[in-house]
């Protein structure tokens, strides 16, 4: 488990808080009251997903990307996510997760009859579970919310300080240039496309 | 930046305004028409469905414009049914994405801009009556097209170099702008292309390389296709065309305003359009001519909603081909992973391409061809979901591992081809399913050809090729599953005959004088790359011709 980074100035974008607040004031206020809870431990307010659910989510969320040099998916905040993209933009995806959820903690009970839910699996027993669902339709489910939680903009609650932005070894700027990458560094190139004589 | 913030409306007209041209629909198309006959003088109102946004709505917020629609239709709102084939019933399935904002798809496409050649305007005279397609000539020919094409590279901005692609048709000017600087993905097109003996071209792109027309030039944020550009950068319709039409004062853009029905009168003219407001009132705007532009599947719908007596299958449809002859574009699509970072997130998609396939070798019994370009257009969540090969572990530590090794050393080859036009692939009104203003949904049948299916194989073994000869560690394909269903064409047909054509060569209906439709519907054949430019260029030609039968007092009748 990793040690919980403090959350320092800004939301992860190198965007200023001001700047956010202009534009998405309502979110601004969310994710400050998500890593609030983070840093504090306190329980997130959950509106849409009951506390008990998005204990579950994330305990799934964390076995689809799990914490390895950068944070898995629960530390990246999916669980408010979660519950912040079912209440609004997602509102329509919330039937099929509350169905998705109980389908986990189904196969859950099914795997180790005396367990509570899936949340109290140990992580091999969770694996396991999630390996015998996943070619249906209800791991789809929570592995596309999951995903939309650990790598939208941290302003929807998730991908707290840019965990899957770094993960994947990315930055959101407004400008780069080139040379983008190691092809098009001018040495590099003149190797690979050296001058037709 | 003066171009992003939206400018007080410069004229308003009232609904009972006998304007001179009601245009539905402010996308590619609808944007040129109105910047040219407002310049022309006349008085213009733009209906258009979505909203008025402008580059300080844009974010680079993934969610926003998938989950969120932002910039397309929502399918809530308007929902769609799908069907293979008239057999069967269709069922429920957002199958068509299509813009719908004030720029319509320029706002959020991925800005290639290839010219047509001659061969895509003359399909029927190289190969004849294909089974099971319904192929004919273009009324017009490349070289009636060229000065259009020129006006649009000019009056949008589009960057790349003449003469790269030794496959170009002939141009009258060279490009307004210089290249877009190349991406490690074009410099590996290049190294594939010299091993394979392929052609690697700069890739024209309606995206500005240098400050243009008091427009800031891109900044290579990464964040083009599907997105909305906040420098101004992209040539959207949005960016150029529209505040050229608004400067004029002669034309109103008002967006929120759904035509439900193009209204004619006893005589057979339009006499204006009937639509819903933001808070869904019915309003008739007047106008003594009436421009559809709102894309190759609302296009037709609109029409069939305007039936009448006259016209009991959809309005200005004689010919029986409305709706008919739906095309997509084919594509073939593979990934291909590198020993160092590309970063292809960075900048514009695509920076490189080649034409060395555009029209197959006979003995392959493929009709038709295309053209690949290289390119990363993945962000991080569609990336997740669909980026790594679909055969990787799809979650787990493992899975999390190729993410982070594959976002930023990986590329895509896309092929971009023909796709034959089948009178058994069309839009039309859903029976039963009604969007959420109580309007039909759009119905689409559609299944590929069987020579479509064979391109498609054809074209994913160039792709893979491709990648194998830039290098790449290992390639994976995509299947064809179904295509992507956003270059929306043919379903309103232009030709000579009225028997089988829709509108005429300068985009007049052929039933009624003053009804004109100009955007992707009008297509013949469906060209081998992608449709936006030939779309403008189009719609600068028709509206050339318009204006001057409105001045010659030729609008409400054919001469």
């Amino acid at each position: 488990m990793l040690p919980r980074r403090d959350f320092v100035s800004t939301l992860g974008t190198g965007l200023g808080a001001a700047w956010l607040a202009a534009i998405w004031p309502d979110a601004l206020a969310d994710a400050a009251e998500a890593d609030r809870a983070a840093t504090t431990g306190a329980a997130a307010q959950f509106r849409t997903i009951t506390a008990q659910q998005a204990a579950d989510f994330a305990a799934v969320a964390d076995r689809i990307i799990p914490a390895d040099e950068t944070p898995g998916a629960r530390d990246a905040g999916v669980a408010f996510f979660a519950d912040r993209f079912l209440g609004g933009m997602g509102s329509g995806q919330k039937a099929e997760f509350d169905k998705a959820i109980a389908a986990v903690n189904a196969a859950a009970k099914k795997r180790v009859p005396t367990a509570a839910s899936f949340a109290a699996l140990t992580v091999k027993q969770q694996d396991e579970t999630l390996t015998s669902i996943q070619s249906g339709n209800e791991f789809s489910v929570l592995r596309a919310i999951t995903v939309a939680g650990y790598f939208s903009h941290p302003s929807h609650g998730g991908n707290r300080n840019d965990a899957g932005w770094r993960t994947i070894g990315i930055q959101d700027r407004m400008q780069w240039s080139p040379p983008f990458g190691y092809y098009d560094q001018p040495e590099v190139m003149t190797k690979l496309l050296p001058r037709k004589s | 930046m003066s171009r992003g913030v939206r400018q007080q409306p410069s004229v308003r007209y009232a609904p009972a305004d006998e304007v001179d041209f009601a245009i539905v629909g402010a996308g590619a198309a609808g944007s040129v028409m109105a910047r040219e006959l407002s310049r022309a003088g006349y008085r213009v109102v733009v209906l258009e469905q979505g909203s008025y946004l402008t580059a300080k709505d844009f974010k680079h917020d993934e969610l926003a414009v998938s989950a969120g629609h932002q910039l397309t239709n929502h399918p809530d709102r308007s929902p769609q049914t799908f069907r293979a084939s008239a057999k069967e019933k269709a069922a429920r399935r957002d199958f068509l994405i299509y813009g719908r904002v004030v720029g319509g798809g320029s706002v959020h496409f991925t800005a290639n801009y290839w010219r047509f050649h001659e061969a895509d305007f003359l399909e029927h005279s190289r190969y004849g009556n294909v089974a099971g397609a319904n192929l004919a000539d273009w009324p017009i020919r490349y070289a009636d097209l060229e000065p259009y094409y020129t006006k649009v590279e000019w009056e949008v901005g589009v960057s790349g170099a003449a003469g790269s692609n030794p496959f170009d048709p002939p141009r009258s000017r060279p490009f307004p702008l210089p290249p877009m600087p190349i991406k490690p993905s074009g410099v590996l097109l290049e190294v594939a292309a010299r091993k394979l003996g392929w052609h690697a071209a700069v890739a024209p792109v309606a995206v500005i390389s240098q400050p243009y027309r008091g427009r800031q030039a891109c900044q290579h944020c990464g964040f083009c296709e599907n997105f909305g550009c906040e420098w101004g950068a992209k040539s959207s319709a949005l960016a150029t065309m529209i505040p050229d039409a608004e400067a004029t004062g002669r034309c109103e853009i008002r967006p929120n305003s759904y035509v439900r029905r193009v209204q004619t009168d006893a005589r057979g003219l339009a006499t204006g359009v009937v639509y819903f407001d933001v808070s869904r009132r019915e309003i008739m705007q007047r106008a003594k001519a009436v421009i559809v532009s709102a894309n190759g599947a609302e296009t037709p719908r609109l029409l069939f909603m305007s039936a009448t007596n006259r016209f009991r299958d959809g309005l200005a449809n004689s010919s029986g081909y409305l709706g008919k002859h739906l095309m997509f574009n084919g594509g073939a699509f593979a990934g291909g992973v590198f020993d160092h970072e590309l970063n292809g997130h960075k900048g514009v998609q695509v920076s490189r391409y080649v034409q060395d396939h555009y029209r197959l070798d006979p003995k392959l019994g493929i009709v038709g061809g295309g053209g690949i370009d290289t390119r990363f257009d993945w962000y991080p969540i569609s990336f997740a979901m669909d980026g790594i090969p679909p055969d990787a572990p799809h979650w787990g530590a493992g899975y999390k591992r190729m993410l982070r090794e594959y976002y930023t050393r990986s590329m895509y080859a896309l092929a971009h081809t023909t796709q034959l036009p089948q009178e058994s692939a069309n839009v039309t009104l859903d029976p039963e399913l009604k969007d959420a203003w109580g309007l039909p949904a759009i119905r689409t049948t559609f299944t590929e050809h069987p020579n479509d299916i064979k391109m498609y194989q054809y074209f994913l073994d160039r792709c893979i090729e491709l990648l194998d000869a830039a290098g790449a560690k290992s390639t994976w394909k995509y299947s064809i599953d179904i295509p992507s269903a956003v270059h929306l064409l043919g379903t309103a047909r232009m030709g000579n005959d009225p028997k089988t054509s829709v509108v005429d060569k300068f985009h007049r209906t052929h039933d009624v004088p003053n009804l004109f439709i100009v955007d992707g519907s009008s297509f013949v054949t469906s060209g081998s790359g992608q449709p936006t430019m030939t779309i403008q260029a189009l719609a600068f030609r028709a509206a050339e011709a318009i204006a001057g039968y409105a001045k010659r007092g030729e609008i409400t009748r054919k001469v």
